[in-house]
């Protein structure tokens, strides 16, 4: 049975603390240098008070602050998924990307945006298709009644790639001028249109994700067991699974819509989060959560600070996250999963 | 006798005019290169393009060519196939007024990338010259593998001496080079009046200027090396971009625009943004531009105003004195009515010059009203 290897409240204490930091750090850097009081004054002057320069009441109230919000919610949500992804999957190598969740909202809203021309219409079109994916996914990778672990990775593999490729084809028929900068930059993922529409837009589908998974952590720790451990225990094994790969198509769907193609936090942040916390999912859960928001937070400031130029967040997760997943998986792979 | 030798005279004085008109008629041949005297260009790669005659059925693959060729020649008969993009410029702007038909011309030109030659559709197309980019040169290897005779155009750096060199270099294979030759004295003309208008200004007084492109998803700057950041320069503004972006293709955060400040925000073509699509963003609310009401949609004529063109002495025109309206003055309108009929031989109407300024997008924009008909 799994254990928690988690200090107690020291460990929540800490994640918390480097989430809120994280925030606070968040608002007060930038391209542009605002000295702390600055910044003080501005969020006193976003809540009606008075405001010193106009200049940062807009810079730390309408850019910086929703972009900031929109990444902690989305680096929470991508990492719960994963962790859970992971666990009700028995794979380390799970993630949204392996579900064909992000491929699949990816062309949603790649086509939202172009057909449709609005950004809610392409984040419910991003939501459709993503859903869609997933559906295809566990119809494929059901076979003789049963949801086969190995069969939904592959599917998820055959739909990802169906999906990359409907993208593909899309970027290849719209405008080059018009549509075609924006699409792509967009899946690359980013952060810079990030309003405070598109947090109230991600706060409720990523807070149901989240809060599903933390109510179902001790179905997943089951279900991490095994299939027929947990069907012995009397649980609803097929339906348990589901329920899990339905809320992180939710919940994920919302992130691609807002933020574009946000590869590798589900999987890298998990992992990072269990060699803290241990493998209990409710421990994990929160705690990939909070890890997860505070890892997104920081890369979306380094994005919009290091240049002038935007760099796409998807690119920079990527190359943070490959290293990360190799070094964990030689080291933990054989410890912490059974080789089915 | 007599009569022998006057004949024999007469055949003498026959033979000399005959000989004579032999004489005339090479010497008209040969100071008449239309006649028969092939074409010789050397193109931008260094290259000799030898024709037989003046190209007759041509294809372009840079943007703004197609309507170069057409406003060069007067007219769109030789223009068979073009970019996909150029021909929704046709469609867009105001030539589909003038050249109807050009609006069907095939655009299925390029494939698979985006000057990326279509062979086959080149091929039924039986084009006398293709007009390609030679940057990278795989875009031209192909062509010429293929058997096209292939004219190289480069854009790099883009500025107006490359621009003048890529349009008489067309203007040559068509053999228009009387037309060519009025168009660029206006180009170098207007340039010389607009550096003469501006001569000693302090750096001091050059605005911050920021062109963006694709406002409506994602901002784009054009940063140094673009023909932007060229009339920019010329027309007296400081381009913040170009210190720290290089092209047209980079995204730009909210912040970074704040950052910059620009007094003036120059709106491209290229997507359907206008000077409304920022002011509905508040995060722009603080920049100067925007608190001054100095931001401005790019006009769209024969060709977008944003990149070289047959036009763009008109942009430098305009651009010149929204950036300097005290000490610069040129009557654009004006300019347009005299230009259109010499390129297009066609005379605008005052609603359709309103339409090529961006009237309705930009008149409760400061400065604007100068360039409002009566």
């Amino acid at each position: 049975m799994i254990t928690s290897r988690g200090g107690g409240g020291a460990i929540w204490v800490a994640l918390a603390g480097l989430l809120i930091g994280s925030l606070i750090a968040a608002v007060g850097i930038g391209r542009i240098a605002f000295s702390p009081m600055e910044v003080l004054a501005a969020i006193a002057g976003g809540v009606g008070l008075d405001g010193g320069d106009p200049r940062a009441l807009t810079v730390v109230t309408v850019i910086r602050m929703p972009r900031t919000l929109a990444a902690a919610l989305s680096g929470a949500t991508l990492a719960a998924a994963g962790a859970a992804l992971q666990g009700c999957l028995r794979n380390p190598l799970a993630g949204p990307q392996t579900v064909g969740v992000l491929a699949g909202a990816g062309f949603g809203g790649a086509l939202g945006l172009v057909v449709l021309a609005d950004a809610i219409a392409a984040a419910a079109a991003g939501f459709v298709s993503g859903i869609a994916a997933i559906g295809l996914v566990l119809w494929i990778g059901r076979l003789d009644g049963k949801t086969s672990i190995i069969g939904i990775v592959l599917a998820g593999v055959v739909i990802s790639g169906l999906f990359a490729g409907l993208t593909t084809l899309l970027q290849f028929l719209v405008d080059p001028e018009k549509h075609l900068p924006a699409i792509v930059f967009w899946l690359m993922g980013s952060f810079s249109r990030a309003t405070a529409r598109d947090v109230a837009m991600l706060a409720v589908p990523c807070g149901v994700t989240l809060l599903v998974l933390f109510g179902l952590a001790l179905r997943i720790n089951a279900l991490t067991a095994g299939d027929e451990e947990a069907a012995a225990l009397g649980l609803p094994v097929e339906r348990d699974r589901w329920v899990v790969l339905g809320v992180v198509a939710l919940g994920c769907a919302a992130v691609v819509a807002v933020a574009g193609l946000v590869g590798w936090v589900g999987l890298v942040v998990p992992h990072v989060a269990r060699m803290i916390v241990g493998p209990d999912h409710r421990v994990l859960l929160p705690a990939s959560a909070l890890l997860g928001a505070s890892y997104l937070v920081w890369v979306d400031i380094f994005c919009r600070t290091i240049t002038a130029a935007e760099i796409p967040i998807g690119a920079v997760t990527a190359l943070i996250g490959a290293p990360i997943v190799i070094v964990l998986l030689k080291r933990t792979y054989a410890r912490s999963w059974n080789v089915d | 006798m007599q009569i022998s030798s006057r004949l024999s005279a007469n055949a003498r004085h026959a033979v000399r005019l005959f000989r004579t008109a032999i004489v005339v008629a090479l010497l008209i041949n040969v100071v008449n290169p239309a006649a028969a005297d092939p074409i010789r260009v050397v193109d931008q790669r260094g290259k000799t393009i030898e024709l037989a005659k003046p190209a007759e059925r041509i294809v372009t693959i840079p943007m703004p060519m197609a309507s170069v060729v057409m406003a060069i020649d007067g007219s769109s008969r030789r223009v068979v196939g073009m970019h996909p993009a150029a021909r929704k410029s046709v469609q867009d702007g105001f030539l589909k007024k003038v050249y109807p038909d050009a609006a069907a011309i095939p655009a299925d030109v390029v494939r698979g990338g985006m000057f990326t030659p279509n062979l086959e559709a080149l091929t039924a197309l039986r084009p006398d010259v293709v007009i390609q980019w030679t940057e990278p040169p795989d875009l031209i290897r192909t062509l010429e593998n293929a058997g096209f005779t292939t004219v190289g155009l480069i854009n790099s750096p883009p500025n107006q001496d490359v621009h003048e060199r890529n349009m008489a270099i067309v203007g040559a294979v068509i053999g228009q080079t009387a037309r060519i030759d009025r168009l660029l004295g206006l180009h170098r003309s207007t340039r010389a009046k607009v550096e003469a208008a501006l001569a000693g200004l302090p750096p001091a007084e050059r605005p911050r200027v920021l062109y963006l492109r694709a406002t409506e998803g994602t901002p784009m700057a054009a940063g140094r090396n673009t023909y932007q950041d060229f009339w920019i320069g010329l027309c007296g503004g400081r381009n913040v971009a170009a210190e720290t972006i290089v092209g047209t293709e980079t995204p730009i955060g909210a912040e970074q625009i704040v950052a910059w400040d620009p007094q003036v925000i120059f709106i491209g073509t290229f997507d359907d943004a206008t000077p409304k699509t920022l002011y509905a963003n508040p995060a722009f609310a603080a920049v100067s531009a925007i608190r001054d009401k100095r931001v401005y949609k790019l006009p769209h004529g024969g060709y977008r105003w944003d990149p070289g063109n047959q036009e763009s002495h008109l942009t430098w025109m305009w651009a010149a004195q929204l950036l300097h309206p005290d000490r610069v003055n040129f009557d654009v309108r004006a300019a347009i009515a005299e230009l259109y009929p010499f390129l297009y031989s066609y005379s605008p109407s005052q609603s359709e010059i309103d339409a090529v300024l961006q009237l309705p997008l930009n008149k409760s924009m400061r400065h604007y009203e100068r360039f409002a008909g009566r």
